[in-house]
């Protein structure tokens, strides 16, 4: 892994460290997973930069749709 | 000539394609990286849309967006009055399955153009026969 320094806006830096505590993931994890999203990996099309951006932590995540959007039946 | 649309696409699909959380991921990664000819509901890109605002905010729902304008060979199938009496005559046929318009849409337009094959993770999205991935 190459080691190296980059220069963010105070406010930029801010929300990456939310974002990155939300997520239970150091600031440099996050970094990495936002460059890997934005560089279109070799050989894939563009949508595939998509693929797995967010993260519930919720390995049922897809077979709960209807009571995130529909909320749950009282 | 267009190629014939294989396979009707769900938001269960969509969602274990983008949360990397879900145990189905690694399997959605694979088959969306190579599509084929995919058709899609009006209502589950705006359930997809949905799910994005309420678990997350408006910029993760507009990267939705994006991704969904990025997928290539995605035909959307739009959802008019005539869609609704079809999807609501699914509604009544399955009336003890809770669907939800989108999933029964989804069973209309499969029966419709006879396509056997869906990406879900969603059982109920086979319940006019067509074969789910999962």
């Amino acid at each position: 892994m190459i080691r190296t320094q980059i220069s963010l806006e105070e406010r930029d830096y801010s929300l990456v460290k939310m974002e990155a505590k939300s997520l239970g993931i150091p600031v440099a994890e996050f970094v990495r997973r936002a460059l890997q999203q934005a560089l279109r990996p070799h050989g894939e099309g563009q949508w595939m930069r998509f693929a797995g951006f967010v993260e519930t932590g919720n390995p049922r995540s897809s077979r709960s749709i209807d009571e995130i959007v529909y909320g749950q039946k009282d | 000539m267009a190629k014939k649309t294989e396979c009707y696409v769900d938001t269960s699909a969509l969602i274990a394609f983008l949360d990397r959380s879900d145990s189905f991921h690694p399997l959605f990664r694979r088959l969306f990286s190579e599509p084929p000819p995919l058709i899609v509901s009006a209502l589950v890109i705006v359930e997809g849309h949905g799910w994005f605002l309420r678990r997350y905010d408006q910029r993760r729902a507009v990267q939705f967006l994006a991704f969904i304008d990025a997928l290539p060979g995605l035909t959307i199938r739009s959802f008019d009055a005539a869609e609704l009496a079809k999807a609501a005559l699914v509604v009544k046929k399955f009336a003890d399955q809770r669907l939800t318009l989108a999933d029964a849409h989804g069973l209309a337009v499969m029966r419709e153009l006879r396509i056997a094959c869906c990406w879900s993770t969603d059982r109920r999205l086979g319940l006019e026969g067509a074969g789910l991935v999962v």
